[in-house]
């Protein structure tokens, strides 16, 4: 059964790259020769694009009135926050502690989403039906790695971001900070998460919350 | 003052962090880029958060985006991976099931959540009132996910297929052949005969 399975995967895969194959052959080089199969081939594709075009052209969707005012609102928020980011920090101590408290934010944030995740992840393995395909021990595992991989690229976002900010906030000041203990703290998340993709039994959780697991 | 002229200043006064020039883009696209996420995601709502999205993106890197005549591309380019993030995100959310039906399905018309939030289970969407349209929206969430971006961002974006190709960052044939397969099955779907 197993077998059959991949079989027709492979198949399906194969017939795919010879598809494409083909199709870059019959079409890629403008200095080919065409013949009977690459004209037929070539007139069903602008048959194909032209029944398509129609059809949009036909599309007469409409956003919502407010559509560009709403977003223009939301983007001189944008240069509003930026203006004001800029402003902010003048003298090299307030440019100082303005970082550290706009970092432990941002990190008070990432480490109150690592609590939800945890929590969620638990009540969520609570919550599974142990029942038909999906009581066996890699049925659970699957939804809980999968899970983990969606909170992970949240996470990942999350850490993105911090950095922008970082950077952004780097940008803003003239003189170039002595320490660097913010990015360390980011190197060290990072670890962690690397650590999530490497060690199957590896928790998250306890990554966070007990110190000097790191890396 | 060209069209092209006209967004090359825009695009320079937007480096320049000129929200006037901001704004002025956001009046050339707005309207592409939400009917571009609508057939995408099938959403209404996706699609409105998304072009705020793309268009806070774009105010946020436009500084780093060097101007080579392919700004649209770039665009559109941010457009596609915030949708297939949010596709992501909901395929992977416990108790909705995957975007991508399987793309031989004859059941397109009954398929569950997220498909069953689609536009023809709106009320409100009178403009949506063309049966085809609706067909052609569900037959489109049928399709595999490559398959139905690339055929959404040619004809809603009017990029090419090598700057498709290009964006995807895949060869040109394979961006014509997924292309191809796609609208052949969408054909097939909408019971239209082949050519």
């Amino acid at each position: 059964m197993i077998w059959c399975m991949m079989s027709e995967h492979y198949d399906r895969l194969k017939r795919i790259e010879e598809d494409e194959r083909w199709l870059a052959e019959v079409l890629g080089d403008e200095g080919d020769t065409p013949n009977v199969e690459s004209i037929k081939l070539r007139t069903q594709i602008e048959m194909n694009e032209h029944w398509f075009a129609e059809l949009c052209n036909r599309d007469e969707i409409s956003p919502p009135e407010n559509l560009t005012t709403t977003i223009k609102s939301r983007l001189n928020r944008e240069f509003a926050t930026e203006a004001d980011a800029q402003a902010a920090p003048t003298t090299f101590s307030q440019r100082r502690t303005f970082r550290f408290a706009t970092s432990a934010l941002s990190l008070a944030a990432v480490l109150a989403m690592a609590v939800t995740t945890s929590l969620y992840v638990q009540s969520e393995k609570l919550k599974l039906p142990f029942s038909d395909d999906s009581s066996s021990p890699d049925a659970i595992y699957g939804y809980a790695e999968a899970f983990f991989a969606y909170e992970e690229d949240d996470m990942l976002i999350r850490l993105a971001t911090l950095d922008e900010r970082l950077e952004s906030l780097e940008k803003s000041c003239i003189e170039p900070f002595p320490d660097d203990w913010e990015n360390d703290y980011i190197e060290d998340i990072r670890i962690q998460l690397d650590r999530l993709d490497s060690e199957p039994d590896f928790e998250l959780r306890d990554a966070w919350f007990e110190p000097g697991q790191s890396g | 003052m060209s069209v092209f002229t006209k967004l090359d200043s825009l695009i320079e006064r937007a480096q320049r962090r000129d929200s006037t020039a901001v704004g002025e883009i956001v009046d050339v696209y707005a309207v592409r880029l939400y009917r571009f996420l609508y057939r995408l995601t099938g959403q209404r709502q996706d699609a409105e958060d998304l072009v705020q999205e793309v268009f806070l993106r774009v105010v946020r890197t436009i500084e780093a985006y060097k101007h080579d005549g392919k700004f649209e591309a770039w665009l559109f380019r941010i457009a596609m991976n915030l949708a297939r993030d949010r596709i992501r995100k909901l395929a992977r959310v416990p108790g909705i099931l995957s975007l991508d039906a399987k793309p031989d399905s004859n059941d397109w018309i009954e398929l569950p959540t997220p498909v069953a939030r689609m536009p023809e289970r709106e009320s409100a969407v009178s403009d949506l009132d063309n049966d085809d349209m609706n067909r052609l929206q569900a037959a489109l969430m049928t399709l595999p996910q490559p398959e139905r971006e690339i055929i959404i961002l040619r004809h809603y974006s009017n990029l090419t297929f090598a700057e498709i190709a290009e964006a995807f960052e895949v060869p040109l044939g394979t961006a014509l052949a997924r292309s191809h397969r796609g609208l052949a099955k969408l054909r097939k779907a909408m019971g239209v005969d082949q050519p």
